[in-house]
Formats: C-alpha cells, structure tokens, sequence
C-alpha cells in the first residue's frame, strides 16, 4: 500500500475525447484511407518523385556496412587467435552432445553398449503413463494415441528425429529466455535493453533467422535446432520478467522477513511463486520450436519438417498433410503434458497403501517388462514395421543373405490417397478458376495499385496522423520512425506490395474471425469445441497451408492470399471469444433488465466492451498475417519482401537479409504500437484492467 | 563489467580450445568413420541422384548422412566450411557462379565432371506457335498478339513467365530488362509445382511458358521447345558492351551444353580417400538423370524405390564404380 | 514504564523524483505545501515513536495513511527517506544487509494482510521456512513448526497446501510462520482486515489468547477502531504520514488531539470504552448503598446507576471513596456529540 500506488482514474463519466471512443476509432482506420483515396485523384501527380520513392542515392547503404561486419566475423582473427565465425561453430558444436544423446535414446541406440532405441511399444505405454500420472485416463488415451499415431501412419524415425530437435531445444531456449529474463527483472537498465530487442525479434520473420545462423554456424541438423532456439526464447525472457515482477510484494515480504539470503530469495521464493507465468513461457517456447522445426529445415535440420518440405516440393498433398498433422500431434502431446504438469496445484495426500502410492511406478515397470518380453517374441514391437522404403518386383519383399525371399510385414496406414482424389476433384471444377479471376481482378488488383501508389511521405503523415490521434505526440513520434525506417531502408515499394496483401488477408481473417467468435461464443460447449479447432489449426505447421492452394488455384496473388488467410484468423477467433466472454455478468443482466433483447445485448453492451480485447486480437491477426505472406513467398507468385528476403538467403547476403527483415518488422510494430496504446488506453477508461 | 568481459573471454578461448578435432585428417589410407554428407535439394534428379550416390558410397564402407538445403550459395559455403561434403549435381548456368567462387578460394574442390550435357532455358510447349509464330526465336515475345496471349490479370498485360524457384539464382528479371521484353516473371515454389501447372495448361492447350531444363522427362512427356535467345558467350553475364544492349548485362541466354560436376570439401580426398575415388568415378549421362526425373515425376515413385530402381538397372556401371575403391 | 525496544525518531519516507537531495535543502523539515508543491507524496512525514518491551502499539489509520510503510521502515523492508531507527539499542538503518538478514532470522516476525503464504509449500513447510533459511535440520525445524502449529490450532493439516485453507486458517499458517523463531518484536500489518467479520472477531481473540501466553512485542496495524481498542495498550493515529497522537484509547476519546482523531472517534462505543474515573464526578453526599469501582467500565456499571436513581460512590480497591457518578454523568460522557 505504498502511497506510490498507482493512481485510479478519477471518474467513469470524464469527457471521453471523439479520437479514443468507438467511433473515433473507426474513423482513424478508414478515414486516413478514403482520405488518400480522395487526394490522389484530386492532385494526381502532385507529390515530387522524391517524395514517392527515396532515390537510391539517399538510401543508406546499410546492407553493404552489414556485409563487410559480416565478412569480417567470417574471416578476420582477432587477438590473432580465432575469428568469430569459428568461434559461433566450435560454441555450436556444444550441442551435438545433446543431440546425440537424444537421437540414442529416440532411434539409434546406443552401439557401444550395445543398448537399443526405447521400442515404440514401450514409447506409448511410458507416455501413456506419464499422461495418467499428471491429470488422469483421458490425458493417458491422449498422449498414448499420440504417439500411436505417429508409429501407425509411418512417421517413426522422422518423428523422433524432431522430437530429439525439439527436446534440445525446448530447454535450451527456455534456459537461455529464463536467464535473460531474471537478469532483466532484477536489473533496470538490462531490462531496457532487453525489451526493445525482444519486440523486434519477435517480430522477425521466421525466415530471417535461417541466414544468420547458415553463416555463423553452417547448414546442419544442429544449425537449424540453433536458428529454432534463437526464435523461441523470446516468448520465454518476457514471462520470466512477467512472472517474477508480478509477484505480490507481501511475498517477497515475507520472505526478507524470514531473512533468507539473495540466493534463497530466488530459489525458494521468487521461482515457486513464479511458476505459473514460468510454465506459460515453457508452453509457448515448446509451441514456437515445433512451428520453427519444420522452417528449419531450410538450413539441414532433418526429420518431419524435411519430409514436409519434400511433399511440398512435390506437391504431395495427402502424404504432407499427414506428416503436418504428425507435427500437431507432437506439438499436442509435449503441449498437453506440459500444461497437465503446470496446472497440478499440489494438494496433500491422505494416508494409502504403498501399492496406491507407487502405481505408477509399477505400471511403468509392467511396461518395460512387457516391452523387453515382446521384443523376445517379435521385432515388430521395437521397430514398427514398415516396408514402404523397400521397393522389390514381387511387392514389399527383400531377399536374404542365403538367397531366401521374406515378405516384409507393413502396419501402417495412410489416407494420403483419399485426400488427394478430394483435391483432384475439387480442381476440375470450373469454379474455381471462376473465383480466382473474379477476387484479382475485382478486388487484389486495384487494391494493389492504390496501396503500391501511396507516397512514403504520406504514410509517414498518416501514421504519425493516427498515432497522434489515438496517444499524442511521442507515440506519434516512434510510429512515424517506424515509417521512416521502412521509407530510407530503399524497400519501401516492395513493403507497400507486402502490406497490400496483408491488409486484404487482415480484412478477411477479421471478418471472419469475430464472426466465428461471435457464434463460438453462444455457449459453453461451442467455446470447448472452438478451442479444439483453434488449437489444432495453430499448431499445424504453417506450410501446410500452402499445399492445397497451389494445386487449387495458379501460382499468383489469389493461392498466396488463400494460403495466409487461415492460420492468423485464430487469433481474430480467440480474442474475440475473450473479450465477449470477459465482459462482467452484471453489464449484461443490467442490459437484459432494461429490456434489450439479445442482439441488443451483443452489439451495444458486450460488443463495446469486448472491442479492447478484439483490437488485440486484430494486432495479432496482422503478425501472423506477416508470417504468413512470408512463406507464401515460398510457393511464390507474389511481389514483396518475401521474394528478396528468400534471395538473401539464396545469395548469402545477409546485409539484405536483416535489412528486409527489419522492415518485415517495422511493419508488424507500427500496428502494434498503435493498437496495443489505444486499447490499454481503452480498457482503463472502461474499468476493464 | 570488466569482470564480465573477462568472463566472456574465458568462455570464448574455453570454446576454442575444447572444441572437438573431427577437422582433422588422418594420414592413414583407411576411411575416416564420421559420415559423408549428402545435401538434398528441391528437384527430382538431385534427390534420387543423392540417394544413388549415397548408397554407391555405402557399399563401398562410408557412412552417409544427408541433409536439406538451400540449393544456392549457402550449400557451396557450407561445402566450403566442410558441414557438407560434396554436390553432386553443380548446374553450371544455375550454381556455376557461387561454385566456381569457392573452387577458387581453394576450400572446395572440382571433383570430377559428369558426361551430362546440360541447358536451363525458357521452354513453351509446341502449340504455342500458332499463337507466336516467330518462336523459338525469342522476339517472337515481342508481338502483341504473342505476350498478351500468354497475359494473365496478374502481370499487367506482360507476358507471364513461370520461373523456378528463386534459389535457383536465374537472372531473368535481369534478362527481361536487358532484352526490354513485356514479360512478367512469377516464381514457382519448386519444381514440381511448374510441372502441375504445366500439365493442366497442356491438357486444355492454354499458352504457357515455364522453365525448363534438360535433362529432364519433359521432352519424353510433352511436345515443345527452348526458346532460343541470343546465344550465351563470355562476356554476357558481366560486360555490359557484350551484346544486343551495350548498355546491359545478361542480354542473351543461359549457356548450351553447360557442365554438370561434381563438388567435394577440399578435405574429402584425405579424409575418405577410398569413397573419393568411388565418388570422382561416378558419372551420370543425360539419359540417367531423365530417368530419373521420369520414375519420380511421371511413375509417381517415392525416392528410394526410384533409386532402388535405378540401381538395379544400372548394377553392371555400378559395381565398376565402387569397386574402384582400392 | 518498560523499556523501549524500538526507537523511532523523525522518519520520513518520500517518494518522488530525488528525495534527498529534497529534504536537504529543506533542512530536513519541508512543509506539506512544499512537498506537495514539488510533487513529493510524504508517506511517512517525520515520525517519532517508541515501541516498549511487552506492549502492544497499534498503528492506526485510514489507507493511505502511511501505517504500512512506517511498519515497513521499523523492519527495514523500506529504507527511510532519513530519520533514525534504534532496534535493541543499535542503528538499524545503518545495519548491512547481512546484519539485517540477521536480525530478521532471529528478532523479528510479520504477519501479512493477504497472509503472504508460499503457494507451493505444505502448512508445515511454510511455519518451518523461517528456520529453513536459517539452515535448521529437517527434523528440528519440523518438530518446531509441529508444535507451533499446536500453538496456534491447526495440528493435522500438516501437509495441507494454503490454497486447501480457509482464509482463517491460512492466516493461522502466517501466525505460525511468523513466530517460528521466536521473535522478540512481532509485526501484524493488518492481519484480519481480509477476513469475515465473525471469523475476524475469533481471530482477535486468538490473538488475545496468543499474546497472554508469549508476551512479545508488537507493533500492529489496522483501520479498524474497534479492533485497535480491543488489542491496544496504546495507539498511534496516523494522517497523511504523520503521527497525529499517541495515546492509549481512553485517551484519544476523552482528549483527542485533533478534530481528525476526534472525527475517528466519535462512533466508537464509549461505554465499553471509558472507566468509570474518567466521567465520575467529586465524592458527594446522598449516594446509595451500592458502589462501583473507579476503573470499572460504563457499559457493566450502566444498569447499576441507572435503576439506582441516584448518584453512586465510586469505591477504590482501598475502600476509599474517590467520586460520585450520577445518570447525567453517563449520559453526558456518551452522547456529548449529540447536545
């Protein structure tokens, strides 16, 4: 209760200024766009050339500076000892060790001492009883089935090569965000550094991690686990900070008043009761690697994301789907368990017999046991069989040393081929070409030209404009620099072509998305229902998305923009779910007793009041949407940055590479910085913190 | 923060010193344990081929590990550093530059040279010239009636050109201005994804032009042509006085009859001197890699059975290759 | 009187941008007009008390008032703005973060408002953490915590989490840890103000209860009046960082310093509150047979007087009588505000 105490807003009714209500905010996203409309038809040409497009010869020559740091790193000595590129490898090499250790346990075994792989048989039923310890049967089916999976649709050898990556990672990364974070919660001037660079990191494509690490460490399996733990911590050094300074006072209190030592501070006091926003970092750290894996693959890192990228490349789609949804499914059991694992608050236990207190122990035991037995019995029960590799005239066979022919069993199924005469089908229809054309040429391309016509200096006016309207004049400041920054990095053009295609995918995803929410609101088993697809779509790997567009429509605006629509309108969904169903029962049972009826209800009580939350919903939706026009870059077709940034990596260049990514970044942040400002801004006025 | 920078230090010599010794090379003649690896790459000959060449330096003793990869100049550099150790389909017009950059340097060497004849060009299939007359010379492009045929609403009245993937490192947007053509380059994601669009085009006789290269199966599927540009010459790709436009590079077409080799590390001879004699005796003809392409993409068979297949057809050429290993 | 455990002489606690350098230039004793002129918020403003050995000081006040934080400053959680602290005779604010981590681990105990309890631990592990830090062996500090969990009614719920408790029990828990090493000074920061009401009042007479068995030294806060009367030897009404008066309650309702004090006061129930010797009036003739005794409060005297009629002589323990207390007198002592 210190009298530092933040202060409360004074009063509810204080004059609420037109630029920060409801309507004020839908001004400040249409207008500004009517308004260069309007402008450009009147005076046409009347912005000097300058004023368009910095000429080359004031852009700073930034990528050049970066390039010869670069080829410094690379091949300069210093203390003429070592140069930083061998220093970045021999670091790397650190964690071959661990890589090793995993893939012996998961696949190889380990030779030397003659100890096998952990046989799936035993997988399933160890993770099985590892679901069941940490929340009951359900999560046991679960986790089991998981894993089921992965043996029966024949992903075994590439999933454990993942989940050896991903169970590298995940500690590594969430160590590394830890460390940064405790270090930024205890020091103040850490944490100003640290913060800022987290945001832009967070907003970098996935893409711009691959060449740094390509040049610093090589292409590898444990260069692209490196480029996925860079990516991942993030999420983790953000809720280390969250959760240590977020712990009440009176604890912190009562632990000096103990007098426990700094040490002990930490360990027994400020940890524990940081463990739920610990745990929540944990979560997305595991989340973030699974998503980055699959990219990885880029820079040599084996397993499904591999397989996923072949079946992209050969435009498999029913076998790449089957290897994406092995992805989620990875991606939900290591989610689930972990979650079950932070949620179990602990709870005393009474008094029970020692067969109750060590069930499952011996049920693990019992599982060991029947594993090694079965692996007496039949092979079959350590390596799945799986024959698909093994090619001979007589069907699925391989001849023996002594001349014997022996058919080899196959267990596993697959459905790749249904969904491929679904896709076959759907591509013959006239249709499709129909809606192609029609949402080009009526609606991508004149949108196109009005956005690749907008003058740097306008955006930076307009941004400024809007960031003034909403804040004032330092949050216009930093967003006009974000302009700035875009306008004199020379991309300028190439990032209006970007933002082009992203604000029609935002229009869509939140169109739809806060539908969905509206409806998935309605009732509870709707929401549970909701939540399940949601998950599911969010952990796909995102180049799933792209397969079945490039075989539906032709490579171009059209596929690139149907690919990026899907994955960022989960979080349009999942705001909008918040915000509605966060707004306090008493607003809505005033509404109801002054009779509206429930549309009333919706759109003048709960709509209002959920908008703060689906504005952060919309800053959401816009960076996956980035993400998104940055791999559909991959299936190509579109201009933008996605084109130049996948050159950079080709060519090596990492001056353009970083360069293009910050301005990836710069256009995920001005959003965010306007966005996130009015609807902190907003949900105090409305008494919603 | 000096006691932080001193930490630093420390780490970093710590890291120097104890990092493992792998790099080194052993004098004796046996073959060093630690895998060989393969890169793999986005187009179906390179794929199987690297299972093929993978499984021929198996059987001679190596061990093998593959890996994926950007094709373009982070494989060659990463061949350089050693994390690869040999390409085993350097495409002189697509890869030739960052290659040749790194031969030079002396970090990567140009192993052997295989007897496929290869040519990356702009192809069209053979209808197409009833809508542009003028082809294969490439001012057939030119005519109105030509471009605005092969315009889509996406490219602004040009004419559309399905490029292969950027990795690929092809100039065309360079070529296009050198050559003033109305032209539109839209890349594809991958190779397979130009052959989709190629075979509905085909089916109904829609105008397309797409990358293309030889060898390929295309020419055993589809009845069409290269575009023949200005013919490539020294002097093209960097002197601007080369050519029809004395103002501009890559105003011609890609070489004919490039090469296609063999890279390897520059250590990969001292390290497995046996899987490096197998390795430069491994040669792959232009029906070889068609073959390939073909068992992949037309028969729809998965890479090991393709390279199974192949192997087996091939054992005679196969078995004179390992067992040239000492 | 006993002696003083706690000195505490001219403690200021400012926030704001430099308080200081603040304080100096004005020579340590700002007004409040300047301190607000410059933005400062005073959240201690020159506080002077004594704690003595044995007694239980009540720091009172409304929220805002600065009582946590002057608590906060006695136990050097905060560090004062300026001003001296003396705890056993010797400078605490001088104290080095060891000597502090010392003394906390064997002279000092607090008690929380929102119980402060570790989530993760068991009742028992939260009663033995204190000796835990001190690096006690387990099976000393978990007899220590056992018994102290006897002391304070929660045996068999050892191995209870907090958040299996109700808020009751759980401020029993933060009881119990707080006294694990047997402090000499024993701070409560509102300790049953997040409780119900009846709950609160059980928790008051535990306390009671407690304190008659241990006899420590306690420095207690609350907003409550009623609950300072009850616990209270003396109280300190604090405003705006300030001490307003110290008194014990007797005296804040019969001379209250300011109208402040006064307007805290007011609604308190005064015959449960004042004694007999402070209404009666001179010994005089006429009185009854009965008598009272001059430290008897009104409410148990009330009914006495009143069906008496006439005035009563109050009667001290030597037999002597010392006054006379008549109806009006009552009457005027509890409804002087209402004439």
């Amino acid at each position: 209760m210190t009298a530092a105490a933040k202060a409360q807003p004074e009063s509810l009714e204080i004059e609420v200024p037109f630029w920060r209500s409801t309507r004020g905010l839908i001004a400040i996203a249409v207008g500004p766009f009517v308004a260069l409309q309007i402008l450009k038809r009147v005076i046409g040409d009347a912005f000097p050339d300058w004023a368009k497009l910095l000429p080359d010869s004031v852009v700073p020559n930034i990528s050049e500076k970066i390039n010869q740091f670069t080829d410094h790193l690379k091949e300069d000595q210093f203390l003429g000892l070592f140069n930083f590129r061998q220093l970045s490898r021999r670091i790397a090499g650190w964690l071959d060790w661990p890589l090793d250790f995993f893939d012996g346990i998961l696949r190889t075994g380990d030779g030397s001492f003659g100890i096998p792989a952990v046989p799936w048989v035993a997988f399933v039923g160890l993770t099985a009883i590892l679901g069941w310890y940490l929340k009951g049967w359900r999560l046991a089916a679960m986790a089991g089935g998981c894993v089921f999976y992965l043996a029966v649709f024949g992903m075994w050898d590439n999933a454990m090569l993942t989940l050896g990556a991903v169970l590298v990672a995940v500690p590594a990364a969430g160590l590394l965000g830890f460390g940064l974070g405790l270090l930024a919660a205890k020091q103040r001037w850490f944490e100003k550094i640290l913060v800022p660079y987290l945001n832009i990191l967070q907003a970098f494509p996935h893409f711009s991690y691959l060449l740094p690490v390509a040049v610093f460490v090589g292409l590898s399996h444990k260069a692209g686990v490196i480029a996925t733990i860079i990516f991942a911590f993030p999420p983790m050094a953000r809720l280390t900070i969250l959760g240590i300074r977020g712990i009440a006072p009176e604890i912190i209190e009562a632990g000096e008043m103990a007098g426990a030592t700094p040490f002990q501070m930490l360990w027994k006091v400020e940890l524990p009761a940081a463990r739920r926003a610990l745990m929540v970092g944990v979560n997305q750290v595991i989340m973030g690697c699974l998503g980055m894996v699959v990219i990885a693959s880029f820079i040599g890192t084996n397993g499904l994301g591999q397989e996923l990228r072949g079946a992209l490349n050969s435009l498999k789609i029913g076998e790449g789907l089957e290897i994406g949804i092995a992805v989620v499914v990875l991606a939900i059991l290591l989610d689930r368990l972990s979650q079950a694992w932070s949620d179990r608050e602990p709870e005393h236990r009474e008094e029970v017999s020692t067969g109750e207190r060590f069930k499952y122990v011996y049920a693990a035991a019992g599982v060991v046991v029947f594993s090694i037995i079965a692996g007496f019995v039949t092979d079959s029960s350590k390596i799945y069989p799986d024959a698909r590799p093994i090619l001979d005239e007589a069907g699925r066979t391989i001849t023996n040393a002594d001349g014997t022919i022996q058919k080899l069993d196959d267990w596993t199924v697959s459905f790749s081929g249904i969904t491929d005469s679904v896709i076959d089908w759907v591509k013959t229809q006239d249709a499709v070409d129909a809606f192609r054309d029609f949402v080009l040429v009526q609606i991508l391309l004149p949108m196109h030209d009005a956005f690749v016509a907008v003058p740097w200096i306008a955006g930076l006016v307009l941004i400024g404009g809007i960031g003034w309207a909403v804040k004032g004049p330092k949050l216009a400041a930093s967003a006009s620099a974000l302009v700035a920054v875009l306008a004199f990095s020379g991309w300028w053009f190439e990032a209006m072509e970007t933002t082009y295609l992203v604000f029609a995918a935002v229009v869509i995803c939140m169109t739809s998305g806060v539908l969905i929410g509206i409806w998935a609101s309605g009732s509870e088993r709707r929401v549970k229902l909701t939540q399940v697809v949601l998950d599911t779509f969010q952990t796909m790997p995102s180049f799933i998305y792209l397969l079945p567009v490039i075989m539906l429509f032709r490579i171009g605006p059209v596929a690139a923009l149907t690919a990026m629509v899907i994955y960022p309108t989960v979080p349009a969904v999942r705001y909008t779910m918040l915000g509605l169903r966060g707004v306090p029962e008493d607003k809505i049972e005033a509404a109801k007793t002054s009779g509206c009826t429930e549309r009333q209800v919706l759109w003048k009580v709960k709509m209002p009041l959920a908008l703060p939350e689906i504005l952060l919903g919309l800053n959401q939706t816009i960076l996956y949407t980035l993400f998104m026009v940055m791999i559909a870059a991959f299936i190509g077709g579109i201009n933008g940055l996605g084109r130049p940034l996948f050159l950079s990596i080709t060519n090596s260049d990492m001056g353009a590479g970083i360069v293009i990514g910050l301005c990836v970044a710069c256009l995920g942040l001005i959003p965010d910085r306007l966005i996130t400002s009015w609807a902190s801004d907003r949900k105090t006025q409305l008494g919603l913190d | 923060m000096k006691k932080l920078f001193l930490m630093l230090c420390a780490v970093a010599m710590l890291a120097v010193a104890c990092g493992d010794s792998s790099d080194s090379t052993s004098d004796s003649a046996a073959d060093s344990a630690d895998p060989i690896v393969i890169p793999i790459h986005n187009w179906t000959s390179q794929i199987v081929g690297a299972e093929i060449v993978g499984q021929i330096l198996q059987m001679s003793g190596a061990n093998v590990e593959y890996i994926t990869s950007d094709s373009g100049a982070p494989v060659y550099e990463a061949m350089c550093l050693g994390d690869v150790s040999l390409v085993h389909e350097v495409w002189e017009s697509s890869f030739g530059v960052p290659f040749e950059e790194n031969v030079a340097k002396g970090c990567v060497v140009d192993a052997a040279t295989h007897d496929t004849k290869t040519r990356e060009e702009w192809w069209y299939p053979a209808y197409l010239v009833d809508t542009c007359p003028g082809l294969p010379n490439w001012e057939a492009l030119l005519e109105e009636a030509c471009y605005s045929a092969l315009a889509t609403p996406d490219t602004d009245g040009n004419a559309r050109y399905l490029g292969g993937p950027v990795e690929w490192q092809k100039k065309d947007p360079e070529r296009i201005a050198a050559l003033n053509l109305p032209v539109t380059v839209v890349n594809a994601g991958s190779a397979d994804a130009i052959w989709a669009e190629l075979a509905a085009a085909y089916a109904s006789e829609e105008p397309i032009m797409n990358f293309n290269w030889t060898p390929n199966f295309i020419d055993a599927v589809y009845d069409g042509a290269f575009v023949e540009f200005p013919d490539y010459e020294d002097g093209c790709f960097d002197d601007p006085a080369w050519g029809t436009n004395p103002d501009s590079t890559y105003d011609c077409g890609n070489p004919k009859g490039a090469y296609l080799k063999i890279g390897t590390w520059e250590g990969f001879e001292a390290k497995w001197p046996n899987a490096y004699k197998v390795l430069t005796s491994i040669n792959f003809t232009n029906l070889d890699l068609a073959t390939m392409a073909a068992q992949g993409d037309i028969d729809g068979m998965s890479v090991a059975d393709n390279a199974a297949k192949w192997l087996a057809d091939n054992s005679d050429r196969v078995d004179a290759w390992v067992a040239t290993a000492g | 009187m006993s002696e003083a455990i706690i000195t505490c002489s001219n403690v200021w606690k400012l926030f704001g941008p430099d308080p200081q350098s603040f304080l100096d230039r004005h020579n340590g004793d700002p007004t409040p007009e300047a301190i607000k002129a410059e933005g400062y918020i005073p959240a201690v403003h020159s506080a002077t008390v004594d704690v003595h050995e044995g007694e239980i000081l009540v720091l009172m006040g409304l929220s805002g008032s600065g009582k946590s934080t002057l608590v906060r400053c006695l136990s050097r959680l905060i560090q004062p703005t300026a001003g001296m602290i003396t705890f056993d005779g010797k400078d605490l604010l001088s104290a080095s973060d060891k000597e502090m981590i010392e003394i906390r681990r064997h002279k000092m105990g607090m008690v929380f408002q929102h119980f402060a309890l570790f989530p993760h631990r068991t009742v028992l592990e939260n009663v033995a953490f204190p000796l835990e830090v001190q690096g006690v062996a387990r099976p000393d500090r978990t007899a220590k915590a056992r018994e102290i969990l006897d002391l304070v009614g929660l045996s068999g719920r050892d191995h209870y989490y907090p958040r299996e408790l109700s808020g009751g029990q759980q401020q029993r828990v933060g009881i119990g840890r707080s006294l694990a090493v047997e402090p000499d000074v024993w701070f409560l920061d509102e300790p049953f103000s997040a409780l119900d009401p009846l709950i609160r009042r059980e928790m008051q007479d535990e306390f009671i209860r407690l304190q008659a068995q241990l006899k420590k030294t306690i420095v207690f806060i609350t907003h409550d009046f009623d609950e300072a009367i009850r616990l209270a030897d003396r109280i300190a009404i604090m405003y705006e960082g300030q001490i307003v008066q110290i008194g014990t309650a007797e005296e804040l309702i019969t001379n209250p310093a300011t109208e402040y004090v006064e307007k805290f006061t007011r609604d308190v129930s005064r015959e449960k509150l004042l004694s007999v010797a402070s209404v009666m009036g001179a010994p005089t003739s006429g009185v009854g047979l009965s008598h009272v005794t001059p430290d008897s409060k009104l409410s148990d005297v009330a009914a006495q007087v009143l069906s008496d009629g006439g005035p009563v002589a109050v009667v001290d323990g030597t037999g002597e009588t010392v006054g006379s207390l008549t109806r009006d007198d009552i009457i005027n002592a509890l409804f002087k505000d209402s004439q």
